[in-house]
Parts: structure tokens; sequence; C-alpha cells
């Protein structure tokens, strides 16, 4: 009988430990006077319940700056990151919920691009995606596309960037880099051929911290392209767009 | 007299001294003595609590949307045709969104060439068309829609613009979009779009250059992730 009393309360002890590993959403308690749950996460959708000071809520997901949350009455309402800022822990410890800041941008890993402008004259839009080793140096893949009137080019590139000062909050970089260019003519003027030539670039560019995880980019870049012809032709280029980081 | 004195006081000064240092180590010889005491008075009294951390890395963001559309592309001259294609949006605040597009349809005939009955203008892979763009959006009017009295859901009407590349009739053409939409929501993370848009870009097939507006009605079904 004790036997059976013992396993009991190691069974029940397990089980309570596999039911508390398993939850998943984040159990705090509401610090501000009140919470009011809209049933979207934008401020145009309407409120349709409060939680009061001192009651008890999960946070299921969040969505820009809105977090899902679920009353102890098992109500779902969306509650702007504002409202939530003085949460507390079940052991009235303090929590802190911050937003994406220029911090997350300093230690951020992979970032996205798109930039558009001009190419010789010509406009041109380029989609890059770069994995920055340290907080100055990353390696950046682009694709590039030129559309002109009797011929159209695609660029695809790898670059090595530097920011010299990535914590300014206007910072700028350089980078060196190399790729394919593919020109390719209208249909329409047969008697010239597609072309695919090597390119060698240096470029100037800056980076601005905008909000959350967008940047502002604008980039001076000189090309050379290697064509199978003698000369080698030089192009200059300048792009402005925007990027994000993740 | 002189050398009394002397003796009393460096006896004195020897007693203080040793007294001193007897006491000090006697001192600390205590707190040696006691420290694990204390210690262990400590560990006897301390309660076990379980605290359960808030881990906030761990709260599941939902800022992205990917989408698949179908609907009605109408090419200036080559008619109305099915389209297909994804979007991609990244939301950055309850207002603004970037999406990136992809989108295919086949053109048909223009009136030339069928009343003509001549030669086509264009290859069949010429008359495929393909294209992609990336665009800013902005929420207008976010709120409930009501199907019926008791049912509502959350909705969105959004303008987009931007910018992108048209591959057709043998040659890229850069095209700028603009339109706008409306985002039904079923659930949480599943939502229905309509998408109405114009996709600008300039033609030269029938000799000369003209600007030709393209406009493409879409349905599409979402998911945020």
């Amino acid at each position: 009988m004790r036997l059976f009393t013992l396993l009991f309360i190691l069974l029940q002890n397990l089980l309570l430990t596999a039911a508390y590993a398993e939850e998943p959403v984040q159990v705090v308690k509401v610090a501000d006077p009140f919470l009011e749950m809209h049933t979207g996460p934008s401020v145009g959708y309407p409120i349709t319940n409060i939680v009061k000071r001192e009651e008890i809520i999960s946070i299921l997901k969040s969505r820009t700056q809105w977090y899902l949350i679920k009353n102890n009455k098992d109500f779902e309402g969306w509650v702007h990151r504002s409202q939530l800022a003085k949460t507390l822990t079940l052991e009235n410890e303090k929590v802190e919920i911050k937003d994406i800041t220029h911090e997350d941008y300093l230690e951020h890993d992979w970032e996205m691009s798109m930039i558009g402008g001009d190419f010789g004259s010509l406009p041109m839009m380029t989609l890059s995606s770069s994995y920055a080793f340290t907080q100055n140096l990353s390696a950046e893949l682009s694709f590039s596309q030129i559309i002109g009137n009797f011929s159209s080019r695609r660029i695809l590139g790898a670059n090595l960037v530097h920011q010299p000062f990535p914590d300014w909050k206007i910072s700028p970089y350089f980078s060196i880099g190399t790729g394919l260019i593919k020109t390719s003519v209208k249909s329409t003027l047969s008697q010239l051929k597609d072309t695919t030539d090597a390119l060698a670039n240096v470029s100037f560019g800056a980076k601005m911290y905008l909000t959350r995880r967008f940047l502002l980019r604008a980039d001076l870049k000189k090309h050379i392209i290697f064509q199978s012809r003698d000369k080698n032709e030089e192009i200059t280029s300048w792009q402005v767009g925007f990027a994000f980081f993740f | 007299m002189a050398s009394w004195l002397r003796l009393f006081l460096l006896n004195t000064a020897g007693t203080i001294v040793f007294s001193l240092v007897t006491f000090s180590s006697a001192v600390i010889n205590a707190e040696e003595k006691t420290a694990p005491l204390q210690i262990q008075s400590e560990q006897l009294i301390q309660p076990e609590i379980t605290r359960r951390e808030v881990e906030l890395d761990k709260i599941d963001t939902e800022d992205f949307e990917a989408t698949v559309f179908t609907g009605l592309l109408s090419v200036e001259d080559f008619g109305a045709n099915a389209v297909i294609g994804a979007r991609f949006a990244y939301h950055v605040n309850e207002d603004i969104f970037v999406e990136g597009s992809i989108g295919r349809s086949n053109t048909g005939q223009t009136s030339y060439e069928r009343l003509s009955g001549g030669a086509p203008l264009l290859t069949s892979s010429e008359r495929e068309l393909l294209y992609y763009d990336v665009s800013l959006g902005y929420n207008l009017l976010p709120g409930e829609s009501f199907l019926t009295r008791n049912t509502s859901f959350n909705s969105a009407l959004y303008i987009v613009a931007g910018v992108g590349n048209t591959t057709f009739a043998g040659s890229d053409k850069l095209t700028i979009n603009i339109g706008g939409g409306f985002r039904l929501l079923a659930t949480d993370w599943l939502a229905l779009h309509i998408d109405v848009r114009d996709r600008i870009f300039n033609i030269d097939i029938l000799a000369e250059d003209k600007t030709a507006n393209n406009l493409e009605v879409t349905i599409g079904l979402s998911a945020f992730f």
C-alpha cells in the first residue's frame, strides 16, 4: 500500500512537470491599470474586453507591436505593446517587453535589401541578401536587372562589405565585388547576340536605421565589365531603397 | 627609577600587543567557526521556490505573410487572360507592409492578328508574360466586416505601389504597379485577399512605343507566420 502511494505521488509529479514543460505560452501578471483587448492587431479594431491590474494573462503570439493574449476566463484579444510594458512575472518581478531597436540591428546576422536607381542612364533594380560575420564585415549576394530600350542586362554579384562605424545612425560602408553580367538584346534586333561577361565593382554607400527592422540604403557603384571585345566598359550606378534585417 | 619605569612601560606595551594579537586571532577563529554554521542555518530555512521564468523570445511572432493568388490580367491589345502568382509580405507595423510579388500569364492574340489572319506578331514563348515587383503597402481602413448580423470578421482595405519588371514580347519592361486590396481575416493567421492592380509598362510591338495600362484582378489566400 505504501509503495502504491509512493508510486502514485511519483507519477502525479511526473505528469505535472510534463504539463508544465509543454505549455508554450508565457504567463504574466498585469501591472498597468487595465489592458484593452482588441479583436485584431490594430488600433482600428474594436475593443471587446478589458483586463484589470493583478490579473494573470497568457501571451500567445505577437504581430508587429501587438500581442495576442488570453485572460483567466479564456477570452482572447490583441493588446498593444505599450500597455504590456509594465508587466510582472508571477513572482512580482518586472518583465521588460522591448521593441526591436538599433541595438538589435548591431547584433543581426541576415539582411535583405531592395534598391533601385540608375545604371548609366538606364533604370536598375537590385535585390540582395547579406550575412554579417562581424559588426563590420559582411558578405552579400545580389541580383540586379537593368532595363533598356534595346537590351536588358542581369547581374549576379558577390560582394564583401565593410562598415567601419556600424553604431552610427547613418553608417557608411565600402564594398568590393565581382560577378557576371548577361546582356540580352531585344528579339526584334536579331543581328546582335546575347553575351555574358565578367565584371568587378567597387562601391561606397550608407545605411540609415529607420525603425524596427528597417533601414534606408543608398549605394554608389563603379562597374568594370571585362568584355569579349578589346575595350572594357566602365559604368557608374547609383541606387536607393530599403533594407531589413533578421 | 628610570629603568623601573622603562621596564613597566615595556611590559605594559608587550601585554597590550600580546592581548591584541590573541584577541584578534580569537575573533578570526570565532568567525571561521561560526561561518559554516551561518551557511548551514541559511540552507535550513531557505524554502524551495520553483521559479517560472518569462521568456519573451519564445513568443511566436507572426510578421510575415505568404499569399497564393489567381485571377485575370488584361494586357492591352492582347485580351484578358488567367494569371497565377505568389506574394510574400513583411508587416513593419500595424500600418505599413512591404511585399514582393511574382506572377505569370499567357496572353492571347491581338484583334489585328485575328482579323488579318496573317502571320502572328509574337511566337508562343514571347506570348508568355512573367512579372515580379516589390511594393510598399499601407493599411487604410482596419475594422470589422459583418457578413451577417452575428458573424463578423476582421478586415482591412489597403493601397500598394511599387516597381518591378515584366518579361513579355521578347523583352524586359520596367513596370510600375499601383493598386489596392481588401484583406478578410478568417482566423488569426488565415486571410482572404481581393486585389486590383494597374501594371504600367511601355510596349512597342506595333511599331510605335506606347504606355500600356494593364489591369489585374486577383483573389488570394494568405497565411501569417
